[in-house]
């Protein structure tokens, strides 16, 4: 089972998930990779990924576990020329057994390229020094009022804009829907603006997963 | 325009990956001082990009150390409206960069319902859409593609057009172009030397000469381009593969162009002959050479009738066991006739579909489609015992001497079809049967192209009748509306002065008309009262000794062939297919016919 860490930034950050997974998979076949395919009437391809950005918003961390007997290094060499514009791998990992990526996500870091006002970044401090903070938000056509304050792990500015490490996988916290949500902060701000900085497991120490292998022993 | 202003235009639209680029596969696109080509498509990036003339001639010339070709496609409605408010130009995929900064800007046209989506991309790329309109200062606007059977209607909007295959012939226009810009000759210089080539019409200067409303000669004869020796055609295998689901999203072999069997309606039949086919041994190479190089798990046999190429059982072998034996293959364009069990072991049994296009072995003499209620019921015997519990079947209606025997022919087709299955069913499903009805258009180039297209009325009274006898359990049926198949018959046989129809509607709102939601009828049908036409005109039946639009073009196939092919419907005789023994078509005259002479 290998681990893999990739980017996926302009123009590769505007295809669907389903996109990437087919274009993944043809890269698989071009490039020699077997992979396991699952048993039954239908047959599927054993790879499996983090759960799935929005589209537009970039990252430089975005992971798949891939089940195939091939190592990291023939795997990297043969694999790395074979992905489209935007995706590219950073490292890969090899692991014993199937971490179950999409559940075991607890957190991911973004950074938020946007110029702030004194009035934004004061803001910011207060839902930082608060512990509460209802936001409201349209999902299918309905209101939705939510306590998410429990959902961010931190969240501040510097030069370059904004930092948040936000619940991630099954407690899900959208970055968007955040910074809409928050009360006064009117921050004008692009989907492609978002950045995915790392994700990962655990509840009070964070292991990114990429360090997984490591864990595993 | 850059990456950033890119980025927050595709970021709200839908299904983006149709304008971002970067697909794999890309060629290279470091070639400082080569000429630069953008081939521009009127309809959707997943239409286009399965396109597979789009897919050779971009490989083609981008293979080219002098030649950059981009793509552009018409952009979806959403991204349409948001260009047009905020006064934006559409641009290349590759580059970002605006139509008029290349050299030439090629339209590839498939059918008569893009024309007037071919003015909106010029409209949308700043460009004037008649060719008269058009200085120095804008790129070599030219056009190719089926549509060029008759390109009279959009002939206005083009500084050339290029008729039959590109292959050759977009070669050439390139190498003129090329030295045009190095020895800075002006547009009517570079004309001069691409009217040469042969294929190239250009507009301005091959026309009809009119007596009154009549065509009395034309200034010149312009024969159309073949591919010679089509074994050794250019067929790329390191195919663009997109970000975004197409339409065909698999890998496509070109088995053969042409097609023997003469159906008399078939305009494709016609135009693309000569019959030239690949060597079993060149599409096993291609076919390898394709799934390794994009990694598609599903390759399409493709040709006007896959079932008469010769080798086809060898080649669907051989490829089985390409890809690791996980290469799926599908077969469209299969005769009813030229089914054998063993294709259709190969194939997945989800359902099959078969075109008799007629309901009575009478009217299918008339079209000449050889085949009869024998063969329809053998090959559905062979097909449900092996456990297909699916057909689709395609007819037309308004066929010329159709009759009402004729409609009731295909609901009797249908009930033995029913019977059948209860016989020979090896399959615990229940059987469905999807029919689906077309209206005839007479097209350029076929021995129907004099015939009249039916009136509004006759279609609903056909409709109507056709409805209550499809009336059956597990019986679907579906038919093509009228209005959009009457704006295709104008267009189809229709001359310059249908170009500024095709303005004034797309000024009036109309794009995208091949599809239905969109498409306005009574904005062509205001459209060209304005301009004082009467598009009924175009769609009469028309005299055998007056002379149409398009016949300066010289597709191959002589004149009295087709009147004689056409005096043989009304007698309700049969065409042998060309395989069985030449029938002197006269498209060999253009190259020979590889696989019957």
């Amino acid at each position: 089972m290998l681990l893999i860490k990739f980017k996926k930034r302009y123009p590769a950050s505007l295809m669907a998930h389903l996109d990437v997974l087919r274009s993944t998979l043809r890269g698989f076949t071009r490039a020699g990779i077997v992979v396991k395919r699952s048993e039954g009437f239908n047959p599927h391809f054993l790879v499996y990924f983090t759960p799935p950005l929005p589209l537009s918003v970039e990252s430089n961390a975005e992971y798949m576990c891939v089940d195939t007997e091939m190592n990291a290094r023939d795997f990297i060499k043969a694999f790395s020329n074979q992905t489209v514009k935007g995706l590219d791998i950073v490292s890969v990992h090899e692991l014993k057994k199937n971490p179950n990526v999409a559940g075991i996500v607890t957190y991911s870091d973004y950074r938020v390229y946007v110029d702030l006002t004194e009035e934004q970044k004061k803001i910011i401090d207060e839902v930082k020094e608060s512990d509460s903070l209802s936001i409201e938000y349209t999902q299918k056509d309905k209101l939705v009022q939510k306590e998410v304050r429990n959902l961010i792990s931190d969240i501040y500015y510097d030069e370059d804009g904004l930092f948040l490490r936000l619940s991630s996988g099954n407690n899900n916290l959208r970055v968007d829907r955040l910074l809409n949500g928050i009360k006064g902060l009117n921050l004008k701000f692009n989907l492609y603006d978002i950045v995915r900085e790392e994700q990962y497991t655990g509840d009070t120490d964070l292991i990114p997963l990429y360090k997984l292998e490591e864990y595993e022993k | 325009m850059n990456e950033k202003e890119r980025k927050r235009l595709y970021a709200t639209v839908s299904k983006p990956a149709r304008y971002t680029g970067g697909e794999f596969n890309l060629p290279d696109f470091n070639k400082p001082g080569a000429l630069r080509f953008c081939f521009c498509f009127p309809d959707t990036y997943e239409i286009g990009m399965s396109n597979l003339g789009l897919r050779i001639l971009y490989h083609m010339l981008n293979e080219r150390e002098d030649c950059m070709a981009e793509r552009c496609f018409m952009p979806w409605i959403d991204l349409y409206e948001k260009l047009v408010s905020e006064h934006l130009p559409i641009v290349a995929i590759e580059s970002g960069d605006e139509l008029t900064a290349f050299d030439v800007v090629g339209f590839s046209i498939q059918y008569e319902l893009a024309y007037t989506n071919v003015v909106a991309m010029l409209k949308l790329a700043g460009i004037p859409y008649y060719a008269k309109d058009r200085g120095e200062e804008y790129p070599l606007i030219i056009a190719g593609g089926p549509c060029m059977a008759n390109p009279e209607p959009f002939a206005d909007f083009f500084d050339a057009m290029t008729v039959g295959e590109g292959e050759e012939s977009m070669m050439q226009i390139v190498d003129v172009v090329k030295e045009g810009k190095q020895k800075n000759w002006s547009k009517e210089v570079v004309l001069d030397k691409l009217s040469e080539i042969q294929g190239v019409i250009i507009p301005s200067r091959d026309k009809a000469v009119y007596d009154g409303d009549k065509i009395v000669s034309f200034t010149r004869i312009v024969k159309k381009a073949v591919v010679q020796d089509f074994d050794k055609a250019y067929f790329p295998t390191k195919i663009l593969l997109p970000n975004t689901e197409i339409v065909h999203d698999r890998g496509v072999l070109e088995l053969y162009r042409g097609c023997s069997n003469g159906c008399r309606f078939c305009q494709a039949g016609f135009y693309y002959r000569p019959l030239r086919a690949r060597n079993l041994n060149t599409l096993c190479t291609f076919g390898e050479k394709l799934i390794k190089d994009t990694g598609y798990e599903e390759m399409s046999l493709s040709s006007l009738s896959t079932g008469d190429y010769p080798k086809l059982k060898e080649l669907i072998e051989h490829l089985k066991t390409a890809g690791e034996g996980k290469t799926r293959l599908s077969l469209p364009s299969m005769r009813v006739d030229s089914f054998e069990s063993v294709f259709a072991e190969e194939a997945r049994k989800s359902s099959l579909t078969f075109a008799p296009e007629a309901g009575t072995d009478r009217l299918r003499a008339v079209i000449n489609k050889n085949i009869t209620s024998e063969d329809i019921e053998k090959s559905m015997i062979s097909a449900f015992k092996l456990g297909y519990s699916s057909v689709k079947l395609y007819f037309m209606i308004g066929l010329p001497t159709e009759t009402k025997e004729d409609l009731d022919g295909i609901a009797d087709i249908v009930k033995t079809i029913i019977e059948l299955y209860k016989i020979h069913r090896n399959s615990g499903k229940n059987l469905s049967i999807t029919v689906s009805t077309s209206v005839f258009i007479p097209k350029p180039v076929t021995p129907f192209q004099w015939e009249r297209f039916i009136s509004r009325e006759e279609f609903e009274e056909k409709l109507v009748y056709l409805r209550e006898k499809l009336r059956m359990r597990g019986v679907h049926y579906n038919w093509h509306d009228y209005e959009t198949s009457y704006m295709e018959a104008v267009l189809a046989r229709g001359d310059r002065k249908l170009s500024k129809v095709i303005v004034k509607a797309f000024e009036s709102g109309q794009i995208f008309d091949s599809w239905s939601e969109f498409f306005h009828s009574e904005i062509w049908k205001k459209s060209a009262i304005e301009c004082g036409i009467d598009l009924n005109e175009y769609v009469k039946e028309r005299d055998v000794s007056s002379v149409m639009p398009f016949e300066y073009i010289d597709c191959g196939i002589l004149r009295s062939y087709l009147e004689e092919e056409r005096k043989k419907a009304y007698d309700e005789t049969t065409t042998k297919n060309c395989l069985q023994g030449c029938n002197a078509c006269g498209a060999n005259k253009l190259g020979r016919c590889s696989l019957c002479c």
